[in-house]
């Protein structure tokens, strides 16, 4: 029902979302490489966002850790102390990064599919997503995006696919470094 | 001297002439005209005959003309009662487009408020939002009240084991009271194990739920744009339309 062209589209669409949602103009991306399983995921807290058209329902998810080197990365990505750093701000910077990972994600499906629409953010346990199997997904993915050097963050996805879906992979966009809040 | 010179002579020459003959006597006027006066007359001859055939193409060209002249009246005439036709007709034709344009325009207005009124569905969205955030928060509270109910049933464990510790200390009196306190660790364990499904099913509900909203939201947001469109794509029939009215006979 997925191509495998389609696949590796939406696999590269999630790069590309984890470029634009974690990397800051002082940041360089060392790698971004695909991980086999949740079991290798050790983050405790996904925030999750969707983009649904009649075809398909496309379910993200960025995995994070509320420590202390989580805050420091938002932080510095917000050019705020690491104090400031906290509470609403940090949920605010954590579902401002949701958002624009999945808003990429909205864009590069948007060129092929003219009506798709996208969720605002909801935090989750990651233990919820240890029954992903539940959703029906036709296609999951994860991926690790080191930053420079050590930083590490992950994201995943998950496709239902309610008609046959095939499209070709698009060249990686420039990182767009804008938001895209959405408030419902 | 030449031939019409000649031929005017003084009428009393004739007579002259007459008795001239009879004695073979010839007159100036009867003498050959010179050379001169031949070449002359045959000149003026030619050109006689030149400027005649002129005038007969003249008169050739000029009733050419006059038949042109007639051909292009009756041709303008013509033309003229076509112009008055294709004018009423064009007439008719543009009133035909106006009054469709009309139609078109008010067509193209109800379709604007049923537009307008179904982006009302934006408020179903929301309450759908809502009611979705009340659930997720409900499950929250749920996950709660099963923290401390686990909490609760981990010191009911360890109540059931001092208990057993209690009554094997107490020896062959405390063997009732050892068979209670197997009991309620029995009850404690399958508690606990209750407890744990109950905690999985909650994060299994925590996902299908959020899932399911977001997915909810998502498509409201899909709906909600192709409405916009529509909206900006009847907006441009409109604008489209709108100039006509005013260029209306």
């Amino acid at each position: 029902m997925i191509s495998n062209s389609a696949r590796q589209g939406f696999d590269q669409l999630l790069h590309q979302g984890l470029r634009s949602a974690f990397t800051g103009p002082d940041d360089s991306v060392t790698d971004i490489v695909p991980v086999a399983s949740m079991d290798d995921i050790a983050e405790s807290l996904a925030v999750m966002l969707v983009v649904s058209s009649y075809r398909f329902r496309l379910m993200m998810w960025i995995h994070f850790e509320p420590d202390a080197a989580t805050r420091e990365h938002f932080a510095r990505l917000h050019g705020v102390s690491l104090d400031q750093m906290s509470g609403q701000a940090f949920n605010d910077a954590i579902n401002e990064c949701g958002n624009m990972a999945c808003g990429a994600l909205n864009r590069g499906l948007g060129r092929t599919f003219p009506h798709v629409g996208m969720s605002t953010p909801y935090v989750l346990d990651c233990k919820s997503l240890a029954h992903l199997h539940l959703l029906q997904h036709n296609h999951c993915s994860h991926a690790r995006l080191t930053l420079n050097g050590n930083t590490q963050f992950h994201g995943s996805l998950a496709v239902c696919a309610y008609d046959s879906l095939d499209f070709e992979p698009t060249a990686e966009e420039e990182v767009e470094v804008c938001g895209e809040l959405e408030m419902f | 001297m030449s031939d019409t010179a000649m031929a005017e002579a003084p009428p009393q020459a004739a007579g002259l002439a007459t008795a001239a003959e009879a004695r073979n006597i010839r007159w100036p006027w009867q003498r050959h005209p010179s050379p001169e006066a031949v070449a002359e007359k045959a000149a003026l001859s030619a050109e006689i005959e030149r400027l005649r055939a002129q005038l007969e193409q003249a008169h050739w060209d000029r009733e050419a003309a006059e038949d042109r002249c007639r051909d292009l009246e009756s041709a303008a005439r013509s033309a003229a009662a076509e112009h008055a036709r294709l004018t009423a007709e064009t007439r008719r034709e543009v009133a035909a487009v106006h009054s469709a344009s009309r139609q078109a325009q008010a067509q193209i207005g109800e379709l604007a408020r049923g537009l307008q009124e179904l982006m009302q569905v934006d408020k179903t969205f929301e309450r759908w939002h809502e009611a979705m955030d009340g659930v997720l928060t409900h499950n929250g509270g749920m996950h709660r009240k099963n923290d401390d109910f686990t909490l609760i049933v981990r010191q009911m464990t360890i109540v059931t084991l001092n208990a057993s510790i209690e009554a094997a200390r107490a020896g062959a009196e405390g063997r009732g009271f050892a068979v209670v306190a197997e009991e309620m660790r029995s009850l404690a364990a399958r508690a606990e194990t209750l407890s744990s499904d109950y905690r999985k099913s909650l994060y299994e509900n925590d996902l299908i739920t959020t899932a399911t909203f977001q997915d909810l939201q998502a498509g409201g947001k899909m709906i909600m744009g192709a409405l916009v469109g529509l909206d900006l794509a009847q907006r441009n029939a409109m604008e489209t339309l709108a100039p006509q009215q005013g260029a209306e006979p």
